[in-house]
C-alpha cells in the first residue's frame, strides 16, 4: 500500500515538473542593436550592391582613383553610422554609391576600348601571318 | 650508304625549308607584336584595361610592320622568280638548234631581262617583275617553234648533285650543267645558279661554289627529278 502511494506521488511530481518546463521561457531574448532608419539601410545596401558590381569588372584596378574615393566615403559613412549620426551616414553611403557607379562606368568604357584594341591586334596578327605564309610561298616560287 | 646519304640530304633540305619558314613567321616585328599582345592579355586579366589597350595598339603597330615586311618580301621573290623564269627561257632558246632563227626576239628578251635585273637591284620589285614577265612573254611567243616541247615524263634523272672539288676540271655551274645526267648543255648553267643562289655564301658570284654544297637541279621540262647523283650509275639520257 505504501509502495503504491509512493508510485502515485512520483508520477504526480513528474507531471508537475513537465508542466513547469513547458510553461517556462525558453531563453532570454538576444540583445539587438538600435533600430536603424530605413533610409540609412537602403543607402548602405545600394552602396554595397554598386561596390560588388564595380569589383566584378575590376573597377578597383581600372578606375582606381574613383573606386578608392568610394571606399573612403563608405568607411566614413560606416563610422558615422556607428556614432548614430544616421542622416550624415545615409548621405555618405549615397555619395559612396555614386562613386562606385562612376567607377563601374569608367571601367566599363576602358574595358570596351581594350577589347576593341585586342580584337584589332588579333586581326592584324592573322593578316600578317597570312602575308608571311604568302612570302614563304613566293620564296619557293609557288606564287607568280 | 647511299640511302644514308639520301636521308641526310632530305633531312637537310627539310631543315633548310623549315628554317626559311621560321625566318618569316618569327621575324622581329611579328615576335614583338606577339609579346605585346601577350602582355595586353595579361593586363586585361588583371583589370588594367588602359594598359591592355595601349599594349594591344603597340602589338598592332608591330604586326603592321611585319605585314609590310612580308609584302615587300613577296614582291621581291615574285620579281626574282619572274627573272629566273625569263632567264631560263632565254637559256633554253639560246641553247636550242633553232636559236639563230630568233636572234631578234632573243635580243629583245635579253634587253628586257637586263632592265628587269637593273630594276631589281634598285629595289623596284613591281617594275622589275613586269619587265621580267615581258621578257618571258617574248620567249614564250617563240618557244612553240624554237624549242620543241618533248614529253620526257618517263625519264627520271637526279634532283641533287653534291659539288666535288678536283684539282683539274673542278665543279662549276657550267660543268655541272654540261653533265648528261643534269642538262647535257653547259649554256643552261644559269638555271642551276638561279635555283641555288639562295644557298650560296656569296649569292652574287656564281663562280663560288664549294665542295659538299648540294645543288638542286630543277627540271628542264617534263622529266622527273629524284634522288642524288651517284657516280657510276647509269642514267637515261635527255633527248636533244
Amino acid at each position: 500500500m505504501k509502495l503504491r502511494k509512493i508510485r502515485i506521488l512520483l508520477m504526480l511530481s513528474a507531471v508537475f515538473s513537465l508542466m513547469s518546463c513547458a510553461s517556462s521561457p525558453k531563453s532570454a531574448p538576444a540583445a539587438s542593436g538600435p533600430v536603424l532608419p530605413d533610409s540609412l539601410v537602403k543607402a548602405r545596401k545600394a552602396a554595397d550592391d554598386s561596390r560588388a558590381k564595380a569589383l566584378e569588372i575590376k573597377a578597383n584596378v581600372a578606375a582606381k582613383a574613383v573606386f578608392d574615393q568610394g571606399e573612403s566615403g563608405y568607411a566614413a559613412a560606416a563610422a558615422l553610422s556607428d556614432k548614430a549620426e544616421y542622416d550624415k551616414a545615409a548621405s555618405g553611403f549615397s555619395e559612396s554609391d555614386s562613386l562606385f557607379k562612376k567607377a563601374l562606368e569608367e571601367a566599363t568604357q576602358k574595358r570596351k576600348a581594350a577589347l576593341e584594341s585586342l580584337g584589332k591586334a588579333d586581326t592584324d596578327r592573322k593578316t600578317a601571318e597570312q602575308a608571311l605564309v604568302d612570302a614563304a610561298n613566293a620564296e619557293k616560287g609557288e606564287l607568280n | 650508304m647511299n640511302k644514308k646519304l639520301i636521308c641526310v640530304l632530305l633531312t637537310g633540305a627539310l631543315a633548310l625549308s623549315l628554317a626559311a619558314a621560321q625566318n618569316f613567321s618569327n621575324n622581329d616585328y611579328q615576335k614583338a607584336g606577339m609579346a605585346f599582345e601577350k602582355q595586353a592579355n595579361e593586363a586585361m586579366t588583371a583589370g588594367d584595361y588602359e594598359k591592355a589597350s595601349e599594349l594591344a595598339k603597340s602589338a598592332s603597330i608591330e604586326y603592321q610592320k611585319s605585314l609590310d615586311f612580308a609584302n615587300v618580301q613577296t614582291l621581291k621573290f615574285k620579281a626574282a622568280n619572274a627573272i629566273t623564269m625569263a632567264q631560263n627561257g632565254i637559256d633554253m632558246v639560246t641553247g636550242s638548234t633553232n636559236a639563230k632563227k630568233f636572234t631578234k626576239e632573243i635580243v629583245k628578251a635579253k634587253d628586257l631581262l637586263k632592265e628587269a635585273k637593273t630594276l631589281f637591284a634598285a629595289g623596284t620589285w613591281i617594275d622589275s617583275r613586269t619587265k621580267a614577265q615581258e621578257s618571258l612573254a617574248v620567249i614564250q611567243s617563240i618557244t612553240g617553234t624554237a624549242v620543241a616541247v618533248k614529253d620526257n615524263s618517263s625519264i627520271t634523272l637526279p634532283k641533287y648533285y653534291v659539288v666535288v672539288g678536283r684539282s683539274v676540271n673542278t665543279d662549276c655551274y657550267w660543268n655541272i650543267a654540261k653533265m648528261p645526267e643534269v642538262y647535257g648543255n653547259p649554256h643552261l648553267w644559269n638555271r642551276l645558279y638561279q635555283a641555288n643562289k639562295i644557298k650560296m655564301k656569296n649569292p652574287e658570284n656564281p663562280g663560288l661554289i664549294y665542295p659538299g654544297m648540294i645543288i638542286e637541279i630543277p627540271s628542264l621540262g617534263t622529266e622527273k627529278r629524284d634522288g642524288t647523283y651517284e657516280t657510276g650509275k647509269v642514267y637515261p639520257k635527255l633527248p636533244e
